[in-house]
């Protein structure tokens, strides 16, 4: 079943890098329009004369940014597009693993998007002379990673879910966008947030890792200083995964049921 | 009981939608080898039932067996042993290249990765289809994508294939196309079955070995194409081409004794009407001339026509199918 499941999942992202990277356009565009909105950023820091650690926290929260958009837009209301394309009756009917379909988008989404955020990482360190810490490469490494295998799985569960959803997915997705970047303080520490709401943050991978990014390479902080970050993380991939999972095939129960697996244009 | 052959059997088969009554009391058996016609208008249930089958939808009341196994609870049986093609879809990822969303497709349907490069290959060839193979799915024309769809839908060797409506909107040359794959295909291997749901009366006459008619989420009558054509073998149809006619005129018609069926269709274009009616004796058709002529309507066009599938439906119905 594992193998079936790996299987699926491989061709799955097979789909989404061949075909998000078939036109170079749109590679240019993904990196070059975030460089706007980071740069506008940058440019109100300088302006302000901010420490260096400000410049640099931002430049890595909108690289990050760029996971968050893909896991809402691309991620999350996938299996919604799938079921209007007519492909969700197919994959259902084939009888191959929906957790393939999905881990498959999920490892597909976050190459590409690793590709397009590192664009605008490089760029973003060059064009405005931002230092980080290079000796802390492997924690960040497994940190990045940490923090992608969490976001997708929460992204699973969008996508599962969304399957409840007509016509409205797309409100659900701008009713998701901004609060959670505004959680996640993609250009502040959530230090600065009340402790409830910094409790709340933490079940954002996206703020997690953020954060532990920001310890790791801005304030040079050790691997052990934020060992939490990655246990939460790790916690959070399990959490995720198993409800993703779990919800899936309760979405697929119900759609069956309702009709909802090949009801189109509701 | 459930018997070797039959690779589909429903048993008192329903389905509601809230209050709307999708499918009602469904008994069927489609055997092994054939091509088993559903037809009937749009909105008679033939797609529903083809999702109760392909274990998409829930059925609200009765049994459904595929290969004997309940579509209810053995879902995952069934699955690996089924595909479906419906005309209006365009599965797939418009970026990808054709190849590329047959070998996709592949993988769904359990090949290994080479091996799925292996089929998609050798089926590419064997339909003709290396002149669009590298091109776009989004790029194709309408008789391309269906063609490409009907290799899809082959790609895992069903021994159940569920066509939907496979040659709607297509032109001519394209239908006859893919109409020619489908016998071929179900030549090939007596295993293989064809569950086959359109509203084209030639569709259904040309490919099936028995035709379900379905009106209104009921099966109406259940025989193969000669022997719904029975039905009508002692009955005699006639075509009559006039201008455009009031329905007070259409009232008056049907209510003439001996009438078995008529239908109307009105061009406004042409400012003309076609009635097509059914009667067991000739004779009555002298009093529905009388009667459009009283009327003050010309006749324009007065026919005797051979009997169709058509007509089994226009008798059994009442109307025609549209």
């Amino acid at each position: 079943m594992i193998k079936e499941i790996l299987k699926v999942a491989y061709a799955r992202a097979y789909v989404r890098i061949k075909g998000t990277n078939r036109d170079i356009t749109h590679y240019i565009a993904d990196v070059f329009l975030p460089l706007f909105g980071v740069s506008a950023i940058l440019f109100a820091y300088k302006a302000l004369n901010a420490p260096e650690i400000f410049l640099a926290s931002a430049a890595i929260g909108a690289s990050m940014m760029a996971f968050w958009y893909n896991v809402l837009w691309s991620m999350a209301s996938q299996f919604y597009w799938e079921r209007e394309h007519g492909n969700l009756t197919l994959f259902v009917a084939s009888g191959s693993p929906l957790t393939g379909i999905l881990l498959g988008m999920a490892l597909g989404g976050a190459f590409n998007m690793t590709l397009r955020a590192s664009g605008v990482l490089i760029l973003t360190i060059i064009l405005f002379n931002i230092k980080l810490n290079q000796a802390a490469i492997l924690p960040t490494f497994l940190l990045f990673i940490l923090t992608l295998t969490s976001l997708y799985s929460l992204g699973m569960i969008f996508a599962s879910s969304f399957l409840r959803f007509g016509r409205s997915v797309s409100k659900v997705n701008e009713l998701l966008g901004e609060p959670i970047l505004f959680l996640s303080g993609v250009y502040f520490p959530i230090g600065v947030f009340p402790l409830a709401i910094q409790i709340l943050a933490s079940f954002v991978p996206l703020a997690l890792g953020i954060e532990g990014l920001r310890e790791l390479l801005v304030l040079n902080k050790s691997m052990n200083d934020v060992i939490w970050i990655y246990l939460l993380l790790v916690f959070l991939t399990f959490l995720f995964s198993f409800i993703a999972i779990k919800l899936l095939r309760k979405m697929e129960k119900e759609g069956r049921s309702k009709g909802t697996l090949t009801l189109r244009w509701e | 009981m459930i018997v070797m052959d039959e690779v589909v059997t429903t048993i008192n088969l329903s389905r509601y939608f809230g209050n709307v009554v999708a499918l009602d009391n469904i008994n069927i058996t489609i055997n092994k080898g054939e091509i088993f016609g559903l037809l009937g208008p749009n909105g008679s249930g033939k797609s529903t039932l083809i999702k109760i089958l392909a274990t998409l939808l829930l059925p609200s009341k009765g049994e459904a067996y595929v290969f004997g196994f309940d579509v209810k609870t053995q879902y995952d049986k069934i699955r690996r042993m089924i595909n479906i093609v419906a005309g209006d879809d365009r599965p797939g990822y418009g970026i990808l290249k054709v190849k590329e969303s047959l070998w996709f497709f592949s993988q769904l349907y359990g090949y290994g990765i080479k091996e799925g490069w292996k089929v998609v290959n050798s089926l590419i060839e064997k339909f003709n289809m290396q002149d669009f193979a590298e091109r776009r799915i989004n790029r194709l024309s309408s008789g391309m994508m269906q063609k490409y769809n009907f290799v899809r839908g082959i790609l895992n060797n069903p021994k159940l294939l569920f066509l939907d409506e496979p040659t709607i909107g297509l032109d001519v040359n394209a239908a006859n196309e893919i109409r020619s794959y489908i016998k071929e295909w179900i030549k090939e291997d007596g295993e293989r079955t064809i569950l086959l749901t359109t509203h084209y009366m030639a569709e259904a006459q040309q490919l099936c070995d028995r035709i379900a008619i379905i009106h209104k989420g009921r099966i109406i009558k259940i025989d193969t194409v000669e022997g719904l054509l029975k039905l009508v073998s002692n009955e005699h149809v006639f075509e009559i081409k006039t201008p455009l006619i009031p329905e007070k005129l259409m009232d008056s018609l049907k209510k003439i004794e001996g009438i078995k069926a008529l239908d109307s269709e009105s061009d406004v274009s042409s400012y003309t009407t076609n009635l097509r009616i059914v009667v067991s004796d000739e004779s009555i058709i002298a009093d529905v001339i009388s009667s459009i002529k009283a009327s003050g309507t010309k006749i324009l066009a007065l026919s005797k026509v051979e009997p169709t599938l058509e007509d089994v439906f226009l008798y059994l119905v009442g109307r025609k199918l549209k």
